[in-house]
């Protein structure tokens, strides 16, 4: 069996607020993603997604655990270090307009790594250039503008090449088209899994929103509090989410269609234990436990077990595991 | 940048005058009429002559003489401290921004040192210890104000190193220096800019001050020709003329080169120059075909008689001022709500939605304006162009709930205080009544514990807990219409859904704008689908949804991942939303629209009837949009 692409094992990391206590924002996490293949990453704002990206990248150092690349450990401290990983790994983040320099071209952004870092002659880098925005819908017109002169959409096909460039193995795409209107975001969802499929990259695509991490996702995991509670085949799980949390997560988010929409909502008075609309329900209040299973203080399945020991990621059919001492019903 | 500078009158007589006074001082051997030292004891203290242009000093020496030799003194020495200054500041500045850590503490460390030094005195020890070497002096003056400008230049590195382009250009794997360079410097730019030319013009008057004092070099410097004309002011005043007019002349150019720097590097990167394109001039909104309402039905599906319609909207049009072009940014837009009902508005940015709502209460931003369109509410008709009719009925009668809750409320204050006040001003409450009525507001938006929600300040509350202050807040009014912009955006979606529930239970009527079909479907009855400023469909969220019937509905609907068909793309809407100026007469979405044909380009698309269901859609081919759906299943 070949290793996986990329690889993250039993990762923490501490974040030291000054003169607060410290937070663990990732708790124990092993993920990993195989070549060309897609891994989801969601949950809420806390929940340690963009942290986890973060590491994947060398941008913050875990406290705990290593990641790999290709089975060998891999290693940010050095500038010849990070320059080697940099052709290999690259990201699109959320903010298109934050993403690009503003004071530079659109050209000069573009070219710098494949200049300083991989130092290829001017002949090489425009042919790789000229590739990645033929690949992203933008003309080479482009490059002699600023990052003014552009929509958001356009820029965050500017970012995706700018990513492509260096031809990278993996991708980390943080909430890539969280800030694009719905039917940009619709091209650009439709750019990034076209891409991933000409180019066999593989992606981590870390996002809030459930319906479009299932979609380009082969497989997802879902972050609660630091930890992964689930972790399944994207399409099975979003219909039949087994941990309490993903299931109030689906069933928390509004979707097109009345009649399902009803159903969904009645099925969430229900666990809230009340019926009654406008109740606190499930008690977002309530923050996530420090012992146990951290999902337990808003859990409607929670039993004595789950305050006390905290429940192991385990596989519970061929490629699903959970996190959970119970097994909740259904939730729809 | 050079390019752009040159377009500035101001800059340009500045960078002119400067470059004079450089050129005739770097000449001076050439030009001047007399050696600096040359003596004319029978003309001495005189005024302008024809044998001496700006006059004579003491001993007749001649003054345009020295003014230019000086200058020479007096530039050189300004130059090298400048140079000092900036040499230092800037790269102490931007390491310690950068690096952080024990770069930053040194240098932060060496500027209290620096600041805490007197730098007149210093610049004199110098002297005393060199006696008139003013090359050191301006050096240590150089050197001593340098941390000021590292400190400047160190705050904006901090703000910049954050941002996501240097976050990418570290995953480009490019060296700190090259970072530094290429992404930190431009953008600090500016900041650099306007502290070297302030610090130049200190640093020209610090040099004719030593020259004043006598102190500085022995040779003449126009600090001296100061120092000569203020000691013979009685004699003659006109003395003090050309030295001061070049000095002044020469501080204010210099601010004014730097002013004009800044500007020419900003515009460089921030100034649209998308190219200019004659404004197509709009149909003015009055001459819109109103809709062909059958009398006993509002604009919205529902059979409402418009005289039981808590709110009817009618004809609104909104202007903006774009660079002194009047763009017409939401036009006709006319709907109802019932009492009680949810009435969602669902576009993309750029729809016009926000500046609907925003206009009903005469809260429109900037150069924006209401060309035409009325309200009529509770029965009673407002001309929505008259901003301050519109005042009585916010908060009262009509509340807002914005995306953002903390902006909202007041981190001084706590909640209790805060909805308190609000209590005051709509109601006569006073005393227990008044706390028992916050209480019961926070308890109506679902607080579990409202007693210790109301003793908290607004940072001690999550965002979803100051989402529901909010909307207890705009509950206090007692208003009878809430609307909601965006109110769940900023909010996970476990609490989004809590909140839509508090709105559903308020039993008061809401206009929703959202981004999002789910929240439409979730919460409203009736929904109003916007693109480019118009409305484009009306009608019950179920026959919208599930019978769109204008080719933009279908396809935002489409474009919602949760219809995808797995593996297979969205039928994304291709192209972009066409900015307001350049929205074209016929309909707004032709450019983008699979159906179009000749007769939506020429004449605008009138809001009909739906066929066969009730609601609105202004679209000629209304009947082809089912089918557009059934020849994109097809592989």
């Amino acid at each position: 069996m070949t290793a996986p692409l990329i690889e993250v094992e039993d990762l923490a990391v501490t974040y030291r607020n000054r003169g607060r206590r410290s937070v663990l924002a990732v708790d124990g996490v092993s993920l990993a993603v195989d070549r060309g293949r897609t891994l989801g990453l969601v949950g809420e704002s806390g929940s340690g997604k963009s942290t986890i990206g973060s590491v994947m990248l060398g941008l913050v150092a875990p406290s705990q655990g290593r990641v790999s690349l290709d089975g060998r450990p891999a290693s940010w401290r050095t500038r010849a270090e990070r320059a080697g990983l940099a052709r290999r790994v690259q990201a699109v983040f959320q903010d298109p307009f934050g993403s690009m320099n503003p004071t530079r071209k659109i050209g000069q952004t573009m070219t710098e790594m494949l200049r300083y870092n991989l130092r290829l002659s001017p002949a090489a880098v425009a042919e790789r250039v000229e590739r990645a925005l033929t690949d992203v819908g933008m003309r080479t017109e482009a490059l002699d503008r600023y990052p003014s002169q552009f929509s958001g959409g356009q820029l965050q096909r500017l970012a995706i090449a700018r990513a492509l460039v260096v031809e990278p193995d993996f991708v980390v795409c943080d909430e890539a088209v969280s800030s694009l209107d719905l039917s940009v975001q619709a091209q650009v969802i439709n750019l990034l899994a076209g891409l991933a499929k000409a180019r066999g990259l593989a992606y981590l695509f870390i996002s809030h929103d459930l319906t479009v991490v299932t979609h380009l996702s082969d497989q997802v995991a879902v972050l609660y509090a630091g930890q992964v509670v689930e972790l399944g085949p994207a399409a099975a799980m979003a219909d039949h989410p087994r941990h309490p949390y993903t299931q109030a997560l689906v069933l928390a988010a509004p979707i097109p269609d009345p009649a399902a929409q009803a159903a969904r909502r009645a099925s969430r008075w229900s666990r809230a234990g009340s019926g009654r609309p406008g109740s606190a329900g499930i008690g977002s209040g309530s923050p996530p436990a420090t012992t146990g299973c951290r999902w337990a203080p808003r859990c409607p399945f929670a039993v004595e077990q789950c305050r006390l020991s905290r429940p192991d990621l385990l596989e519970r059919t061929p490629g699903w595991s959970v996190a959970c001492h119970v097994t909740p019903p259904d939730s729809e | 940048m050079i390019g752009r500078l040159l377009r500035k009158p101001l800059a340009v007589a500045s960078l002119v005058w400067v470059l004079a006074l450089i050129m005739l001082s770097v000449l001076a051997p050439l030009i001047a009429p007399y050696s600096p030292d040359q003596q004319d004891i029978l003309h001495a203290l005189e005024g302008p002559s024809r044998a001496h242009p700006l006059g004579t000093g003491v001993l007749g020496l001649d003054v345009w003489s020295r003014l230019l030799y000086g200058g020479r003194v007096t530039l050189v020495s300004t130059a090298i401290s400048v140079a000092v200054y900036a040499l230092v500041g800037l790269p102490a500045g931007l390491l310690a921004g950068y690096r952080g850590g024990l770069v930053d503490k040194v240098v932060l460390r060496l500027s209290e040192v620096a600041y805490a030094i007197p730098g007149t005195i210093m610049v004199l020890v110098v002297l005393a210890v060199r006696p008139n070497d003013e090359t050191a002096a301006m050096v240590a003056v150089g050197l001593l104000a340098a941390p000021a400008l590292a400190r400047v230049v160190r705050s904006a590195t901090i703000a910049v190193r954050e941002e996501l382009y240097i976050r990418a250009a570290v995953l480009s794997g490019l060296p700190d220096r090259l970072i530094l360079r290429r992404h930190v410097l431009p953008t600090v730019m500016g900041t650099v800019i306007v502290h070297v030319a302030l610090f130049a013009t200190t640093a020209i008057v610090l040099e004719t001050g030593l020259g004043f004092l006598g102190v500085g070099t022995r040779q003449v410097s126009w600090g001296e020709l100061v120092a000569e004309a203020s000691r013979n002011l009685g004699n003659q005043p006109w003395l003090l003329a050309p030295s001061g007019f070049v000095i002044i002349t020469f501080i204010l150019a210099f601010g004014l080169i730097g002013d004009g720097l800044r500007d020419a590097n900003a515009e460089g990167y921030s100034v649209r120059q998308r190219a200019p394109r004659p404004v197509r001039r709009h149909r003015p909104p009055a001459a819109a075909a109103p809709p062909n309402a059958p009398a006993d039905l509002t604009p919205n599906q529902r059979v409402i008689p418009a005289a039981d319609a808590l709110l009817a909207v009618e004809g609104l049009s909104i202007a903006f001022e774009v660079s002194g072009q009047i763009v017409t940014v939401v036009e006709d837009v006319s709907f109802a709500v019932a009492p009680g009902e949810l009435v969602g508005i669902v576009g993309e940015s750029g729809s016009g939605k926000s500046v609907t709502v925003a206009a009903l209460l005469g809260l429109l931003r900037g150069t924006g304006r209401v060309t035409a369109g009325t309200m009529t509410f509770q029965g009673r008709r407002f001309d929505l162009a008259d901003v301050k009719s519109l005042a009585g009925l916010r908060a009262r009668r009509i509340a807002l709930i914005g995306q953002d809750p903390m902006s909202g409320l007041d981190p001084a204050f706590t909640v209790r205080h805060q909805l308190a006040e609000v209590l005051k001003a709509n109601t006569g409450l006073r005393g227990p009544a008044l706390a028992e009525r916050v209480l019961e507001l926070l308890r109506a938006v679902s607080l579990p514990e409202p007693t210790a929600v109301a003793k908290s300040y607004p940072h001690q509350l999550s965002g979803g807990m100051a989402q529901r202050v909010s909307i207890a807040a705009a509950l206090a009014g007692q208003p009878d219409l809430i609307l909601a912009d965006e109110p769940t955006t900023a909010l996970d979606v476990t609490v989004q859904a809590e909140i839509l529930d508090v709105l559903r239970s308020l039993g008061k009527a809401v206009l929703l704008v959202t981004h999002d079909w789910g929240l439409l479907v979730d919460l409203c009855q009736s929904g109003i689908v916007m693109y480019a400023g118009q409305v484009v469909e009306q009608g019950s969220v179920a026959d919208i949804v599930a019978d769109p019937r204008h080719p933009y509905t279908l396809g935002l609907l489409r474009s919602n991942p949760y219809f995808a068909q797995p593996g297979r793309p969205l039928p994304a809407i291709p192209g972009l939303v066409l900015p307001p100026d350049r929205w074209p007469a016929g309909c707004h979405f032709a450019e983008r629209c699979p159906l179009v044909g000749p007769a939506c380009l020429a004449d605008p698309i009138p809001l009909g009837p739906a066929a066969g269901r009730l609601g609105w859609t202004r679209c000629l081919f209304q009947s082809q949009v089912a089918g557009l759906e059934e020849r994109e299943a097809r592989p």
